[in-house]
Order: C-alpha cells, then sequence, then structure tokens
C-alpha cells in the first residue's frame, strides 16, 4: 500500500471514530478526543463536559465504550481516561452544539448568537467569532457573523491555541450550520512583549576575590 | 399580457428590438428578496427594457406588473431561438460584446443562489433550451441584478475582464454582527452594486433563518 493511502485511510478511521463518539456521547457534553500510542497499548483522553455520564455505574459504559473502540475501531488495548472541562463556555465544540439546540428549539438567531456571545466574553475570552450559515427557501444562502474581542485566525496561536466547534442544526426550513471560535484568555501571543523588570544590583563577587586571592597570589 | 404582445415581440419591430433582458422566474415563490433583485435588474437596465417570463401564479404577476413587463410564459414561447442568449455560469464560453446582436435577448436565470452553486440555471434552463447559445459572466455566480449590470456592460462593448468584480460581500447589519453574501458583485465606483433596498432588508431581516 502506497504511503499516501496509508496515511488517508488513518485519517478517515479517525473522522469514523470521531463521528461515533460524538454520537454515543453527544449527550454528556463530548468536545474532542486525544488518541496516544504507548508501549503498553493506546491512551484514548475523552474531553467532556459531564464525565459521569461517560462512566455510568460503576463503570459500565466506560466498560463498554472501551470494548466497542477495541472491536469496531481496532485499537490496541485502549485505556479510556475521561477529562472534565471545567469551563465549557470556553470549549467551542459545546458552545457550538448548545447553539444548535437552541436554533433547533426556534429560538431567534439574533438573540442566541449576541447571548453566547456575551457568554463567552463573560467567561474570559479574548475574543469570540460566531458563525451561523444556511439557506432557505426564498433566500439566497447567507452567513450571519457575531463576533467581539480579539481572535487570531491563522499561524501559530491560531493552531495551537485556538478552539474551534461546528455543529448542525436542523429545522423544518432547511439544515443550519453553525461554527465557533474561541480565543481562551492568558494565550501567549507572539506579538505581546513582556520586558522582565531589571532585579536589584548584587556586588560582584569577581572584584573581592581579585582584590584579595590574587593579591596574596602575588606576595607568595 | 395577450397574443398581440407575442406577435410584437416574434416580428422584429421596435417594442421587440427594445427587449434586452429576459429573467426567467425559476423560484417556486417570489419572496421580497427575489422581488428586490428584479426591481434592481430592471431600474439597471432600463423599464422598458425587461421582460420578466414564467410567472404563472396572477398574485405574482400583480406584484410586479408594477414596475415591469411580466409574461406567464416562458422565454421559450415568447421569442425565436435565433435571438435568445442564455446566462449561464456552467457555459463553455465567456460573454463577448460580439456575442450580442442588436435583437439579442440575453435570458437571465431567476434564482436565488446556493453556495456551493447547485448549477439550477443550467438544469432548470439552458437544458430546456436547445440550440439555443450559451455563455458565461465567469465562473462565479452572481445576482440577478449584478448579471444584468455585467452583461449590459459587455452590450455596451466592454469586456468581461474590464469589468472589476468583488466575491462575497459582508453587510454589518448591528454592532458585533454581520450578514456574509458568498456571491460575486461587480464593483461600481469601487463600490460592489448591490441595491439599497436589499441592504436595509437585511437589516432589518437578515438574521433569520
Amino acid at each position: 500500500m502506497p504511503v499516501e493511502d496509508k496515511f488517508i485511510s488513518m485519517g478517515l478511521k479517525r473522522v469514523e471514530l470521531e463521528r461515533y463518539l460524538e454520537e454515543t456521547l453527544g449527550r454528556a457534553g463530548y468536545a474532542g478526543v486525544e488518541i496516544r500510542r504507548l508501549p503498553i497499548g493506546t491512551r484514548v483522553t475523552l474531553f467532556v463536559e459531564r464525565p459521569g455520564m461517560v462512566i455510568g455505574r460503576k463503570g459500565r459504559s466506560i466498560n463498554v465504550l472501551t470494548e466497542e473502540l477495541e472491536k469496531r475501531f481496532g485499537l490496541d488495548k485502549p485505556q479510556v481516561e475521561v477529562v472534565e472541562i471545567k469551563n465549557p463556555e470556553l470549549c467551542a465544540p459545546i458552545m457550538a452544539k448548545r447553539i444548535a439546540f437552541a436554533i433547533e428549539r426556534g429560538i431567534n438567531i439574533r438573540r442566541v448568537g449576541y447571548q453566547m456571545l456575551r457568554r463567552i466574553m463573560n467567561a474570559g475570552a479574548r475574543g469570540v467569532e460566531i458563525i451561523i450559515a444556511g439557506k432557505i427557501a426564498g433566500e439566497r444562502k447567507k452567513r450571519v457573523r457575531f463576533y467581539q474581542g480579539y481572535l487570531c485566525k491563522t499561524g501559530d496561536p491560531a493552531e495551537k491555541y485556538l478552539s474551534r466547534g461546528y455543529a448542525i442544526a436542523k429545522t423544518k426550513p432547511g439544515v443550519i450550520g453553525v461554527k465557533v471560535f474561541i480565543m481562551p484568555p492568558d494565550v501567549p501571543l507572539p506579538d505581546e512583549v513582556k520586558i522582565a523588570e531589571p532585579s536589584a544590583p548584587q556586588p560582584s563577587p569577581v572584584e573581592e576575590t581579585a582584590g584579595g586571592e590574587s593579591g596574596e597570589a602575588e606576595a607568595q | 399580457m395577450s397574443a398581440n404582445t407575442e406577435q410584437t415581440y416574434r416580428n422584429p419591430d421596435e417594442v421587440a428590438k427594445v427587449i434586452r433582458f429576459a429573467i426567467e422566474h425559476l423560484e417556486p415563490k417570489l419572496s421580497e428578496w427575489l422581488l428586490i433583485e428584479y426591481s434592481h435588474a430592471v431600474r439597471i437596465a432600463g423599464r422598458g427594457r425587461v421582460v420578466i417570463t414564467n410567472v404563472k401564479k396572477p398574485a405574482e404577476r400583480r406584484k410586479l406588473q408594477r414596475f415591469v413587463r411580466v409574461e406567464s410564459r416562458g422565454v421559450a414561447e415568447l421569442f425565436p431561438r435565433s435571438r435568445l442568449l442564455v446566462l449561464d455560469p456552467r457555459a463553455r464560453k465567456s460573454l463577448c460584446p460580439t456575442d450580442v446582436g442588436e435583437d439579442t435577448v440575453m435570458v437571465v436565470g431567476g434564482i436565488l443562489g446556493d453556495d456551493p452553486p447547485q448549477g439550477r440555471t443550467e438544469k432548470l434552463l439552458s437544458s430546456r433550451l436547445r440550440r439555443v447559445k450559451r455563455r458565461n459572466l465567469g465562473k462565479e455566480q452572481l445576482s440577478i441584478d449584478g448579471t444584468v449590470y455585467v452583461a449590459k456592460q459587455i452590450a455596451e462593448g466592454k469586456q468581461l475582464e474590464e469589468i472589476p468584480l468583488v466575491c462575497e460581500i459582508e453587510i454589518r447589519v448591528a454592532p458585533g454582527c454581520s450578514v456574509v453574501l458568498p456571491f460575486t458583485y461587480p464593483l461600481r465606483q469601487g463600490r460592489p452594486l448591490i441595491s439599497p433596498r436589499l441592504v436595509a432588508y437585511l437589516k432589518r431581516k437578515g438574521v433569520r433563518f
């Protein structure tokens, strides 16, 4: 098999896995997965809003999930770890799902957009962008964009720190897509240079030793 | 319109000659957005130079008759095929000034587009009009009024490459909120050509699905 095909099949497998996790853990507030290969097996870290729902009573649900990951997706000795998201307002996938859910319930788009924008900013985000897109009969396709604060869209900080989320709202007039981008607080941006305070001057030990030792050495 | 009008169209007399654009109404309903685009297209081309065809519902015809000539029949029934030129983004050749003769009627699809484009002009219009000239106005999807503007400019002697276009426009509707239209719009005096009524409509109802 050519090396390109291998990478493509790995990518497809990952997409399948993510879709499966999204479907099964949607109610638990699934926000993402991190898979690491270790010498003793595969570590699967699940980021969720409500870990109790993933673990289940006496760990029953997590055991079922582990088995499924091993059998269906061929993961080698999976060790599932569940991490609770402390601040869901700063997690874009969760917020995107919340917005999609609100749209499905028929809440006004403008109201949902501004409400979520405010909530995310109040949680301490540096910047946020919410894009709601779709086409309804009798109108052109359009995107509605809500934005506030500072957001990096390209470059290293965007790759490393930007939280991206996507969800779909299925409404009667049609499917509406929701994209959320959140710039978390305390992100070290490359253009923010901090100048360190100069520390208090200390007597240099070189002078002291130079006066004493060298003098003695000369005398000897 | 009566049979008299049909005869007038078929004969190359004065009225037939002035019709330069036929907008074939292809949307299932005449929405406010569509009405605004039609009226702006009529304003660009000139009231007597446009006919909106294929408007089946009497209520919709009444609405349109206030500002433009309206026909319930399709463009194929109204004009001889030799006079027609369909503007379709999926056509192989681009429109140039030599394509437009004195009695050419440029046919525009009355469609509110999607992104990515669904090719509805080809499906609903070009495929039904066999042996009719087809030309594109570039690969991008233009609005109805934008199409009329660009086609008019080309008919007046400009080349397609000379007409400045802008892909995707963003209209600020409220503080911290904007509506993005992922379509191509021609630039007039450095500004996208969009109906002020449409901008007002978007500010009023744009944030609605």
